[in-house]
């Protein structure tokens, strides 16, 4: 079990080109989006104009829209390039999306809320194969007591908020047939998770 | 011609509404809280009837036909229960496939199921746990003649 300040919370491949991909992180609700050169973007999931949800907006490529007043700010910065209702101003510095610092590896996207984070950890091998995250209804603690790691699959776990944690396994060990494997992780992932809801019930 | 007799805010209406529009066909709607499809003097009532209907009149390609089990799940939903089955099997279909709930077309199945899963946040069914429903639900968006009810955001 590894903790830290970086913590996965999404598989890269489940980060679809123009979706934006609604999660969070410790009670923070995330909107995570790929920019059109792949660039994984992590910001608060709420317009710094009237609150909205950024994840019911819309991933224009290189902009992100807020569905409410289509206020579009930009991939990297998060600052605000347009507001619609005024078209000939410039945005102000101060209308700018809150960004986390985001980074891709073992093929899972990692955040981090606060500015200083230890290293993300290093995993032995160069192939890795990220499973289907298991969202559980159950308190981190809870969570880490029931899941072990082993010679062919190490686990991070995101805790979403206080009563919700994702299991984020990396399959280690060879691999033959990839979705086979998937199924079966999935299932067993599948199995620990009524396990562990149930003791939280 | 096709005549549809429904409301506006009616979810049922709306999937009957969204797969004529999908399949391009032209026809007439009439204020009517009773959800009926009168298609050249065939009637038929209930959603679920007229997608199959429309699917098999209309479509002659076939890609839309199938359905397997969705059309009880779409009107058991929102669930949570379901909501976990429907992600598992869309994340699969992802893995295999282009990631629609039967085989490699959308399908009727789809569309029963699709406004109960983005009108779900009204119902108090967060979306937040199901990342592959949500991304099924955009790819349903994004289909060529995509038309929105009120409530729906495009």
């Amino acid at each position: 079990m590894t903790l830290s300040g970086w913590f996965p919370v999404a598989r890269s491949a489940d980060l679809a080109p123009r979706h934006v991909f609604q999660t969070g992180l410790s009670g923070q609700e995330i909107a995570l989006w790929r920019d059109r050169d792949g660039r994984a973007n992590a910001w608060e999931n709420r317009c710094p104009h009237r609150g909205v949800r950024l994840s019911i907006g819309a991933n224009l490529g290189s902009e992100l829209r807020c569905q409410y007043h289509g206020w579009r700010f930009a991939s990297g910065t998060g600052q605000c390039v347009a507001i619609p209702a005024h078209p000939g101003q410039t945005p102000s510095e101060r209308h700018r999306a809150t960004v986390y610092r985001c980074t891709e590896r073992f093929g899972l996207v990692w955040v981090s809320l606060a500015d200083e984070a230890e290293d993300i950890p290093t995993l032995p091998g160069s192939i890795w194969l990220p499973l289907r995250g298991m969202f559980v209804e159950a308190p981190l603690v809870l969570v880490e007591r029931h899941v072990m790691d082993s010679d062919e699959v190490r686990f991070f776990l995101q805790p979403v908020t206080d009563q919700q944690t994702v299991i984020h396994g990396l399959w280690i060990g060879s691999v033959g047939d990839p979705v086979a494997l998937l199924r079966q992780q999935n299932d067993a992932l599948t199995q620990l998770r009524n396990r562990i809801e149930s003791e939280a019930a | 011609m096709i005549t549809l007799f429904g409301t506006e805010l009616s979810v049922d209406a709306y999937r009957v509404r969204l797969f004529l529009a999908l399949l391009a066909l032209p026809y007439r709607r009439q204020e009517s809280n009773i959800l009926r499809l009168d298609d050249d003097g065939t009637v038929l009532e209930g959603s679920d009837r007229i997608l199959i209907h429309l699917a098999h009149r209309h479509n002659l390609s076939g890609s839309w036909r199938l359905y397997g089990s969705w059309l009880d799940v779409g009107r058991d939903l929102p669930s949570r229960k379901l909501f976990r089955q429907m992600d598992e099997h869309l994340w699969f279909a992802e893995q295999e496939g282009p990631g629609w709930l039967c085989g490699g077309h959308p399908t009727i199945a789809d569309l029963a199921c699709f406004p109960a899963v983005v009108l779900s946040e009204s119902a108090g069914v967060s979306r937040l746990p199901f990342p592959a429903l949500r991304r099924w639900s955009d790819r349903i968006r994004q289909l060529p003649g995509f038309v929105a009810m009120p409530g729906i955001f495009v």
